[in-house]
């Protein structure tokens, strides 16, 4: 695992109602630099609400968020000019090609020219985008629209990657290609913060994590720390809870399937395969 | 089945007012005074008709109401496509349906609701109001029911051939451009319509009379006038059309529970143009934002609508006023640069509010800044000054001021920053999401609640804009009555001071936004 070189990101008290409602409740975490952090929780645990938080993009009603040793909430812009974000909603420009879409972003983030025209066809030829560079964003799949998502995260050499649910919707080989890139940054002094639904992901891709339910942070520390020799599943399911079903109902789903109408007898031979 | 369908579209109205709930005193208002207004035309139309001594009125009612009530059905289909589950068939895809009980169900569903209670309300109106005491009035009766079949069945075939073009992004951008195209004539038409007489409404009637709801208005005109034979070959003709739609209807409806993707998809391609606009775009943050503005501009439907409707119904409500007055001298073209004000400024005053889902791009990398904004809202440029090229060209037409046309189009080019920058300035105080519905006549202010905010923002823009283009129109007037010369040298100053305001106009509004972009982010979230 990468070495430890201090703390990437460190959020403390961070808190957020919306009306009555408590989405965030007094988060505190630490992410070191060089690590890949995983965010982990149930469905409307907070996680998302929380990285909005993390990258500005939304404000807390308390609580303060430091990325490479920059206030987000005091100093936003310098903060943001570090880190990249890949929401979980990910609205683009539809309307814009692949390459426009990383040249418009490269510009927003004021790059210099050279540099987009250099970085921009490498990146869409590393997240295999490259055939479809000309196609319009709004033409793109989902996993395709991660991918591009996430180049434009990644295209300014941020020092921290701010990434939700970003192997939802990818193809095993995409997503293969996306763990490569993320382990390839962060072996280059970068650090990644992601949330996932994925527990497999978590246990091959972090070397840390954290654990959040109904807006608190339940689990947090290393793999070994939080696993402390069980499965990361166990642990999830014993902290988080909510396991409902006891195989007990549903007998219905029981019955034996309809005999087939023209039933096959025993010993004579299979029809050939239809190949198309 | 029928049963099923019948409580689905009870079920759809139902729990669509319900979600409405929160406006709860206005919807009960609308209720009311819509349910009057209606209750009222049903009366008049028979009134109407009872009395009228014009033959020209009594054919105008007759034809006229048929033709209306097709045009609405069928343009309202148009608005609502795709989105009521039961006049969408593909939404019925995974159910085990025959074609058979599919459109028996769907017919079902269509003649509950709103606009069937509306039109049959109408068409008992119709048959008061055109039944002789013969055996004509049962004729009168059957084409009314006729009619009534005729709409919804073309209405619903064009639903469903739109649901299969509305699979696709192109399918829906077509339709968009379409449907804007549609509603601007529309507009053109009523603007025009009260102005006809007597002879060029029986020409238009004489037209209208051979569409298919056409039909049955004559089969009803010549019941009610004893010309039963007549009346019975105009009624089985719009039977026909109605068994015509009836078919195509069942058949694309069934085409469409087994063929839901569509092939239209854009192809991939980078053409030499673009990677060269790309380059240019690279240059600086106003460039890249001012491109990106542009080929929205090109490529969104909901732009390209705003832009077509902006320039056609500018030119002609210009070109109405023009033709009011008796007295037309050459200078009248002068007014062109305002063509492009009048109906731009609900979309120049909400430059985030369009495609305003991924704003977070912008905010995450440290904007909007007063560059972004600058490049922004140049992007717009076309919607302000384009008008004033085809309404300069139209007024010169009728005033015969051919020479004013140049300085037209350059004064509005020259002084479309006075709005952009009025237009930047609220567009950060007051944004609100335009709702990308997809729907091509749906009002996007409709249910946000802002329609009212919206209003009030266009009159307090359109304030400030007299104001600060008071000083410019002076000069121009003033420069008119010296000479033509001193005409086009007005140009350099009107740029030079619309320049001035657009720059103090962004500048403002970067420093309004530093600091509260969450809010922003906030304030353009789309409700639905």
């Amino acid at each position: 695992m990468n070495q430890v070189r201090g703390v990437a990101v460190r959020v403390r008290n961070l808190t957020k109602s919306f009306e009555s409602k408590l989405a965030v409740t007094d988060i505190d975490l630490d992410v070191n630099t060089g690590s890949l952090f995983g965010l982990i929780g149930p469905n409307g645990a907070g996680k998302t609400t929380s990285l909005k938080m993390i990258t500005a993009l939304l404000r807390p009603d308390a609580g303060t968020v430091e990325v490479d040793g920059i206030n987000v909430w005091a100093d936003p812009v310098a903060a943001k000019a570090r880190f990249g974000v890949l929401p979980d909603d990910l609205r683009l420009f539809e309307r814009l090609s692949g390459t426009e879409l990383l040249s418009y972003v490269g510009r927003l983030r004021q790059l210099d020219p050279q540099v987009i025209t250099i970085r921009v066809p490498e990146l869409l030829q590393v997240l295999g985008l490259y055939e479809d560079r000309g196609k319009l964003v709004a033409d793109y799949s989902q996993g395709m629209r991660k991918k591009i998502g996430l180049a434009a995260a990644m295209l300014h050499a941020p020092r921290v990657l701010f990434l939700d649910e970003p192997f939802e919707s990818v193809d095993p080989v995409s997503a293969h290609t996306i763990a490569q890139l993320l382990q390839r940054f962060c072996a280059g002094g970068g650090t990644v913060v992601f949330s996932t639904h994925v527990l497999d992901v978590v246990e091959r891709l972090c070397d840390s994590l954290a654990m959040i339910n109904r807006g608190r942070v339940v689990a947090q520390g290393t793999m070994e720390q939080v696993r402390g020799g069980r499965r990361l599943e166990e642990v999830f399911v014993k902290l988080v809870g909510g396991d409902t079903y006891s195989g007990a109902s549903l007998s219905w789903l029981d019955q034996a399937p309809p005999a087939p109408a023209a039933p096959v007898a025993p010993g004579s031979p299979l029809p050939p395969p239809i190949i198309r | 089945m029928i049963a099923t369908f019948a409580s689905l579209k009870w079920r759809l109205l139902i729990n669509g007012i319900r979600r409405r709930r929160s406006s709860g005193v206005a919807l009960a208002f609308l209720i009311v005074v819509a349910g009057g207004a209606l209750l009222l035309i049903a009366p008049s139309v028979a009134i109407v008709a009872r009395t009228t001594d014009s033959p020209t009125v009594y054919r105008t009612m007759a034809i006229g109401t048929y033709v209306a009530i097709f045009a609405t059905w069928t343009l309202g289909t148009m608005a609502v496509g795709g989105a009521d589950e039961t006049v969408d068939p593909a939404r019925l895809a995974l159910l085990p349906l025959t074609r058979r009980q599919l459109v028996l169900g769907l017919a079902v569903a269509a003649v509950i609701g709103t606009g069937a209670l509306a039109t049959v309300i109408v068409l008992a109106g119709m048959v008061v109001g055109f039944a002789p005491s013969s055996v004509g009035a049962l004729l009168v009766v059957m084409a009314a029911v006729v009619g009534f079949a005729l709409a919804i069945s073309a209405s619903r075939t064009l639903a469903t051939l739109l649901t299969q073009a509305q699979r696709s992004r192109r399918g829906r951008d077509i339709t968009v451009l379409a449907a804007a195209l549609g509603g601007a004539a529309l507009w053109i038409a009523s603007q025009l319509v009260g102005r006809l007489n007597d002879h060029a409404t029986n020409q238009l009637l004489d037209v209208l009379r051979w569409t298919p709801p056409g039909f049955v208005g004559q089969s009803i005109l010549e019941a009610a006038q004893g010309s039963l034979l007549s009346s019975t070959i105009n009624l089985l003709v719009a039977a026909a059309w109605t068994a015509v739609f009836l078919l195509l209807w069942a058949t694309s409806a069934a085409r469409l529970l087994v063929d839901n993707e569509s092939s239209l998809r854009s192809p991939s391609k980078s053409t030499n143009r673009d990677e060269a606009i790309s380059s240019w775009a690279r240059g600086s943050e106003i460039k890249a934002a001012f491109g990106k503005e542009v080929r929205y501009l090109v490529r969104s439907p909901s732009r390209r609508s705003v832009l077509l409707l902006n320039g056609v119904m500018g030119t002609a409500f210009t070109l109405l006023q023009v033709l009011q007055g008796s007295n037309r001298p050459g200078g009248l073209v002068l007014i062109a640069p305002l063509a492009g004000l009048l109906f731009s400024l609900s979309a120049i005053d909400n430059q985030l509010g369009y495609d305003s889902a991924p704003l977070w791009m912008e905010v995450s990398a440290g904007g909007p800044r007063r560059a972004l904004l600058l490049g922004r809202s140049a992007g717009w440029l076309p919607l302000v000054a384009l008008p004033a090229l085809p309404t300069a060209l139209v007024v010169a037409s009728f005033t015969g001021g051919w020479r004013y046309v140049p300085v037209a189009v350059a004064l509005a080019i020259a002084g479309a920053g006075v709005p952009l920058g009025v237009g930047t300035v609220i567009s950060m105080r007051a944004p609100f999401p335009v709702p990308d519905t997809g729907k091509p006549f749906s009002n996007p202010y409709a249910n946000t609640g802002r329609g009212c905010a919206v209003g009030l923002l266009v009159l307090v823009a359109l304030a400030v804009n007299a104001l600060l283009l008071a000083p410019a129109a002076i000069l121009v007037v003033a420069a008119e009555r010296i000479s033509l010369p001193w005409l086009y040298a007005t140009v350099v100053p009107v740029a030079l001071w619309s320049i001035a305001i657009w720059w103090i106009g962004a500048t403002a509004a970067a420093r309004f936004v530093r600091g509260r972009e969450p809010e922003l982010l906030a304030a353009l979230v789309e409700r639905t």
